[in-house]
């Protein structure tokens, strides 16, 4: 810790009167000019100790005192011999010869030390930037660098996408009027840096911009106390500092910029996908259609049979209703993957939802029987439309792939705070890739391209229990078919209903 | 219904399609189709041409279709029945409970939309239908005699069950929407109460229904609110 200048001449003042009272005690024992020897000591020692400023003043001190109390005529200032002027002129000389050099020395060994504070702050810095991957991990790391490191209060600012500027990490107390607000933009805008003077830098608010050569990424603010004062050696680390968070910001948005492209590069894959698996499942049914239709109208003479006609419109409708169910699963899918899709839980009778999506799926599963066991379960929290969907998707589900004409069955229970639904058939099952895949997009189970799906049903049903915080897998049953198995969370109680007598026929009004 | 003259449809459809197949399927049935492509359009032909029916789609060029819909209900108590998509339940609900009699979702058959179009010319006649038996498959009610009987066999009910019936009977091939059900058998201050509709609904169904999980008279509209099939509809 430097002392100050005070001190400094105070130490310079005690020196001088050390050697004053050392010489009066040995004054009987030494010649004159050894005195002077002892003087000139104590102005060495005060120049290495304490620079040339109060070397100097030990040197004047010195040769005042000496001529006072040693030279003739004693406890004047008058000197009778002129040889102690030479005396006066060596002590000045070897004061400011001795003061310069120890006092550029001292410089050298500050600066050293200087550089090495700098240079290990700034080794810091990079190390702790080089770990986080976030703009915001970043600039908070960096914010509490800059505080610590330099004992100021310090804010980071990020525009924003619409404009604005976003106060990301740091004080905010840093910024205290709409001023410091409009210089904070003024930097952000301009890229250069807004309050700060050449030279130290005293009380106030100073902003730098965060840039590596693309553009200002941020702007650090920097509030300095009342009686804080930055020196030009500081600064200079704040300016080093600034471009290293630059550099780790312009990382940060390279790295962001990489993985917008792979995602993008992503969704295209999907979507070409997509595009070839839908234009496939949408022109067969338009083909068909096309056909059927074109048959009818042409048929200007009435040469078709009547059977003929009656399966043509059949087809038309047919096909209809498949392409219908595919739109419909196209859209589903696109909402609940694009998010708009909000699950809007209520206390829902689960018998109520399967009814609907039974009495929905109508006649596709004309003839084949639904068995459906769900005991007395209580109202349990769910989105009753998309349930019903799902509901409707493992039925139909099941009775396209079980590949014969076995019951499908429906169980339900409760069971560790949870709703179990199992959709199983006795068909063919699932082979081991199935297990593991039927609920991705497009995916199509073995022969299942005579079925007439899209591979979607399964997808919208993961995507939908999922939104309800459930679970849905797919096994085989022990004696052969697949079952399909959803776990709903129940959390709460049901709301309590009062319960009623029944009063029978011909009650009165109530 | 005079015979002389045959009944007015109103159809405000902008697709040219369905436009064409639904006078085909009106016009079998004896009406007579007046045609609108825009909102204006039909508010004007529903105050010139005196429909008995308006089937008015809600996605139109020009305005809104509930708008459409509230601007005929100013002054009209024609039967509306209202062609929506699929997905759209806060529309229907919406719609139904502005003033429309019934909606139908695209698509949809045509034996659906007849089925529809006539429950509604039924009830705007007699605002809720005070025939003393309803008939609905194996379950009749007899609404004098607040008799209740599936086959043949009286079922005892509670009362809130009865009025919940009752209700649904009184509207038989019409949704009720939730609102309107709970405004009806509870009164008005219980229309956010829906898991008693639930609970009461499923009571019914156990008691009047062969297999509660596959109704064929009680039937529910997920979204929107329960409906009793008609007659010929039941099973």
């Amino acid at each position: 810790m430097p002392l100050t200048k005070a001190k400094t001449y105070a130490g310079s003042v005690l020196v001088v009167a050390g050697v004053t009272a050392l010489a009066l005690l040995l004054r009987q024992h030494l010649e004159s000019s050894d005195l002077t020897m002892l003087y000139l000591l104590g102005v060495v020692v005060v120049a290495i100790s304490f620079g040339r400023g109060p070397a100097i003043t030990a040197a004047v001190l010195g040769v005042l005192a000496f001529d006072f109390i040693f030279v003739p005529p004693h406890f004047t200032f008058r000197v009778s011999d002129a040889r102690y002027f030479v005396t006066f002129a060596v002590m000045l000389a070897v004061a400011v010869i001795t003061g310069t050099l120890t006092a550029r020395l001292r410089e050298q060994r500050e600066g050293a030390r200087i550089r090495e504070r700098r240079i290990a702050a700034l080794y810091r810095l990079s190390h702790d930037l080089a770990v986080r991957s976030g703009v915001a991990d970043v600039l908070a790391t960096a914010v509490a660098h800059v505080q610590e490191v330099l004992g100021v209060r310090a804010l980071m600012s990020v525009p924003t996408d619409d404009g604005a500027i976003e106060h990301l990490a740091g004080d905010r107390s840093v910024l205290e009027s709409e001023a410091d607000q409009q210089a904070v933009e003024r930097t952000m805008r301009s890229g250069r840096p807004v309050g700060l003077s050449a030279g130290a830098v005293g009380p106030g608010v100073f902003h730098m911009p965060l840039d590596a050569g693309t553009g200002t990424r941020a702007v650090l603010s920097i509030r300095l106390h009342d009686d804080q004062v930055l020196e030009p050696e500081r600064l200079e680390l704040i300016r080093a500092f600034s471009s290293l968070i630059g550099l780790a910001l312009e990382r940060c948005r390279m790295a962001d910029s990489a993985r917008h492209t792979q995602a993008q590069i992503e969704i295209e894959r999907a979507r070409s996908a997509l595009l070839s698996s839908v234009s496939h499942d949408l022109r067969t049914p338009l083909t068909a259609i096309t056909g059927a239709a074109t048959t009818l109208r042409d048929d200007a003479s009435g040469a078709l049979a009547t059977g003929t006609r009656r399966e043509l419109a059949e087809t038309i409708a047919d096909e209809a209703q498949r392409l219908t169910r595919l739109i419909g699963n196209l859209l589903d899918l696109t909402r609940l993957e694009s998010g708009t899709l909000r699950v809007h839980k209520e206390w829902h009778s689960v018998e109520e939802v399967v009814g609907a999506a039974l009495t929905r799926l109508g006649a596709e599963i004309s003839g084949r029987t639904v068995q459906v066991s769900l005991g007395r379960l209580p109202l349990i929290p769910m989105d009753d439309i998309l349930f019903e969907q799902v509901v409707r998707n493992l039925v139909d589900n099941a009775i396209r792939h079980s590949g014969n004409e076995e019951p499908v069955l429906i169980h339900g229970r409760l069971e560790d705070e949870e709703l179990r639904l199992e959709v199983s058939d006795s068909g063919q099952g699932l082979s081991e890739s199935d297990s593991r895949r039927v609920f991705e997009k497009f995916y199509r189970g073995r022969g299942a391209s005579n079925h007439g799906g899209a591979g979607l049903g399964l997808a919208i049903c993961r995507s939908i229990v999922e939104a309800h915080g459930g679970t849905i897998e797919a096994a085989n049953r022990p004696g052969g078919g697949a079952v399909f198995t959803v776990r709903l969370p129940v959390e709460g109680s049901p709301p309590a209903i009062e319960s009623e007598a029944e009063t029978g026929v011909r009650e009165g009004q109530t | 219904m005079s015979e002389t003259t045959a009944p007015v449809a109103l159809l405000i459809e902008d697709e040219v399609g369905i436009r064409r197949f639904l006078r085909a399927a009106l016009e079998g049935q004896g009406f007579t189709c007046v045609e609108a492509t825009t909102g204006s359009e039909g508010i004007a032909h529903a105050a010139t041409r005196a429909p008995e029916i308006v089937l008015l789609d809600l996605g139109l060029p020009d305005m809104d279709g509930l708008d459409v819909m509230r601007r005929i209900r100013e002054w009209s108590t024609v039967p509306i029945v209202v062609l929506t998509a699929r997905g759209k339940e806060r529309e229907k609900v919406e719609a139904l409970d502005g003033g429309a009699d019934d909606y139908i979702t695209k698509p949809f058959s045509v034996l659906e939309l007849l089925a529809r179009v006539r429950a509604a010319r039924r009830y705007r006649a007699e605002s809720g239908t005070s025939a003393e038996i309803v008939e609905s498959g194996s379950l009749r009610i007899d609404m004098a005699r607040r008799r209740v009987s599936v086959l043949g066999n009286v079922v005892p009910l509670t009362p809130i069950e009865y009025r919940l019936l009752a209700t649904l009977a009184r509207y038989a091939g019409r949704v009720l929407t939730h609102e309107f059900l709970l405004r009806e058998v509870w009164g008005p201050t219980s229309t956010e109460q829906r898991h008693y509709l639930r609970v009461y609904m499923a009571q019914l169904r156990q008691k009047l229904e062969a297999d509660p999980s596959r109704p064929t008279v009680l039937m529910t509209e997920p979204g929107v609110g329960y409906r009793m099939a008609e007659a010929d509809e039941a099973g």
